[in-house]
């Protein structure tokens, strides 16, 4: 009788002590040292990008020698882009630049074929590695002619940014325009996919964006010269929206910034060109809620 | 809370011939048994819910999963922990599985005038008898179709084991499995690869792409569809992650779920408390007393609804004779 007991006894007590052994791996700090994080990069190290990296290189090649009888051919397609706009001194300014067109349809196909499950911040930062040539030539044309006005600090972003306010604002949407209008600027530009934002070689070229498409060529051509300056994305009560981010400079208008791994952006809304629309001014929007820095 | 009684039938009426003590171990072990069966089918519950929100990413179709596989373990354990009660008492045993060798007894009989009581009695008188065996069976002799039933039932409830260890070992890691699939999400491999699915129209390395397009695509949050548990809409990616992770933990914790999957069946099937019980032993008497009560009644109400067409029914007038 004794062994039955025993039998039962320590069945019992293995159950409930095993219960507990389980239950306490509930607890954070007691499981972390028993999972093992680097063998997690042996499972996607396992896709072979080999073959792509080759293709890659093969693509390169081909793009040199496509550019070098480029060069040769004199009948290259370019188009020739004055902008005119007045900064917020009032000065007039000019600058010109030409890009080749072939620019404007492959930054065009690159969009359309962009994977959408992406986020937005892999989106923009694509999207301005892809335009590196277009911008590369009209940062280079605006780094020129802020020099020859000698201008420095504020004035050379207000230079670029009044630049990229001046055209009239564009809708751009993911789905038909609601409101009509049509493509142009001023008007709307329906079935832009994905995420409803134009590369910033479409935008030199159609002059049509909306917040995301402004503040994206903002960034890519002030990042060209050298400047800390990020996109951000947020709520304000009109709904969700993006602007421009400048780390560095005071605020023209202090409202609002947002911190950023302890770097602090001064918002900067570049919808629109008006005296309110000054590096750090947010007091147009009623509610600022949600901001956060997508490209840095 | 009596769960032997609930989930066994630990009822006191049925141990009333046994001294008190005995009838308290017999109780408590039931009943020790019984919040085992109910713990088990709780952490089923449990477990239920951490698929149903990996799959379905919703608290209301997760709670019912959880509900329902729960439920289905519950009858499933309840089953198998029943099938393996067996007493050990060889007469009573082989009276319950053989009833016809107590009634052949009683065929010449006459119980027409048999009260309600004197039937009675006569359960009482033979349950006293049986109750007095204190024989039990050898062992019995092996046959091959007790290893397939074992293995069955330990198939079963190991089965039943790994879906809840899988559950649940989510839920203890859910931390580092996100860190894991934000690593993934990042790893320049599968965004290059997917990339150029979306981008190129060359088709070398396709199978690759399409696996790093649709790894990526089940890692994205989907608005409406927020992740709950884990980042990760696939279930079979997170079991898979989480194996890579923890490597040989895992089998250890696979097996410790295991283990108290297997405890109560393994209590109720080598445990002599159960099998040379007091309870079954009792219960088992119980059963053959009521069987042997009803046999009484019913040939009682035979003979006397024979007796009656005998004497009071008219055959002549039946057949027109007058």
């Amino acid at each position: 009788m004794r062994n039955q007991k025993n039998f039962f006894k320590f069945g019992n007590l293995a159950f409930w002590v095993i219960l507990v052994i389980i239950a306490l791996n509930l607890f954070p700090f007691l499981n972390d040292k028993l999972y093992r994080q680097e063998h997690i990069s042996e499972w996607y190290n396992n896709f072979d990008t080999t073959q792509i990296n080759k293709e890659e290189e093969d693509e390169l090649k081909k793009d040199e020698t496509d550019t070098t009888e480029e060069k040769q051919n004199d009948n290259k397609q370019m188009t020739s882009f004055k902008w005119n706009w007045n900064d917020y001194a009032g000065r007039n300014c000019s600058v010109s630049f030409k890009l080749e067109n072939e620019e404007f349809e492959k930054s065009k196909r690159y969009r359309e074929s962009y994977p959408a499950f992406f986020n937005e911040g892999n989106l923009y930062s694509d999207f301005v590695k892809q335009c590196d040539k277009p911008i590369s030539i009209i940062s280079k044309a605006l780094k020129l002619e802020m020099d020859k006005r000698n201008l420095s600090g504020i004035d050379r972003l207000n230079f670029v940014v009044s630049a990229i306010q001046t055209p009239p604002y564009t809708y751009v949407e993911m789905r038909n325009c609601e409101q009509g209008g049509e493509c142009k600027p001023n008007g709307c530009c329906p079935y832009v996919t994905p995420f409803a934002v134009y590369t910033p070689t479409e935008y030199i070229f159609q002059e049509t964006g909306d917040c995301d498409t402004k503040s994206l060529i903002a960034y890519a051509i002030l990042k060209k010269l050298s400047y800390n300056v990020a996109v951000m994305v947020g709520d304000t009560h009109a709904g969700p929206h993006a602007m421009l981010g400048v780390a560095g400079f005071s605020a023209e208008i202090p409202s609002s910034f947002v911190r950023h791994n302890g770097t602090i952006y001064q918002p900067w809304e570049t919808t629109n060109f008006a005296d309110e629309f000054q590096l750090g001014n947010m007091r147009m929007w009623r509610s600022w809620r949600n901001w956060k820095v997508v490209l840095n | 809370m009596n769960l032997g009684k609930l989930f066994f039938g630990v009822r006191n009426e049925i141990l009333i011939n046994v001294s008190s003590e005995e009838a308290n171990r017999q109780v408590f072990i039931f009943n020790m048994l019984g919040y085992m069966l109910l713990l088990l089918s709780f952490s089923c519950v449990g477990a239920g819910i951490i698929y149903g929100l990996i799959i379905f990413n919703n608290w209301g179709v997760a709670i019912f999963t959880g509900v329902f596989l729960g439920f289905i373990c519950f009858i499933l354990l309840h089953l198998l922990l029943f099938l393996s009660l067996h007493t050990h008492y060889r007469k009573i045993k082989d009276q319950l599985s053989n009833m016809e060798t107590l009634f052949d007894k009683y065929d010449d009989v006459d119980f027409k005038g048999l009260s309600d009581e004197e039937a009675v009695e006569m359960v009482t008188n033979m349950k006293m008898t049986l109750s007095r065996d204190s024989v039990k069976s050898e062992p019995s002799p092996f046959h091959f179709s007790q290893i397939i039933v074992s293995a069955m039932i330990i198939s079963l409830v190991l089965l039943i084991s790994f879906i809840v260890a899988n559950g649940y070992e989510v839920l203890m890691f859910r931390s580092s499995i996100n860190n894991s699939f934000n690593e993934i999400r990042n790893s320049e491999q599968l965004q290059n690869l997917a990339k150029d699915y979306k981008i190129s129209k060359n088709t070398t390395n396709l199978e690759q792409k399409l696996d790093a397009v649709w790894t990526l695509s089940m890692l994205k949050e989907q608005r409406g569809k927020e992740f709950k548990v884990v980042n990760c809409y696939s279930l079979l990616m997170t079991i898979d992650i989480m194996s890579i992770g923890l490597g040989k933990t895992k089998i250890i914790i696979d097996l410790l779920f295991a283990v108290i999957f297997l405890i109560p069946y393994l209590l109720v099937k080598k445990s002599e408390e159960f099998s040379s019980g007091a309870f079954l032993k009792e219960s088992t008497i119980d059963g053959i007393g009521t069987s042997f009560l009803m046999f009484l009644l019913s040939s009682r109400k035979i003979q006397q609804i024979e007796q009656k067409i005998k004497t009071e029914f008219d055959y002549k007038k039946a057949l027109g004779i007058k």
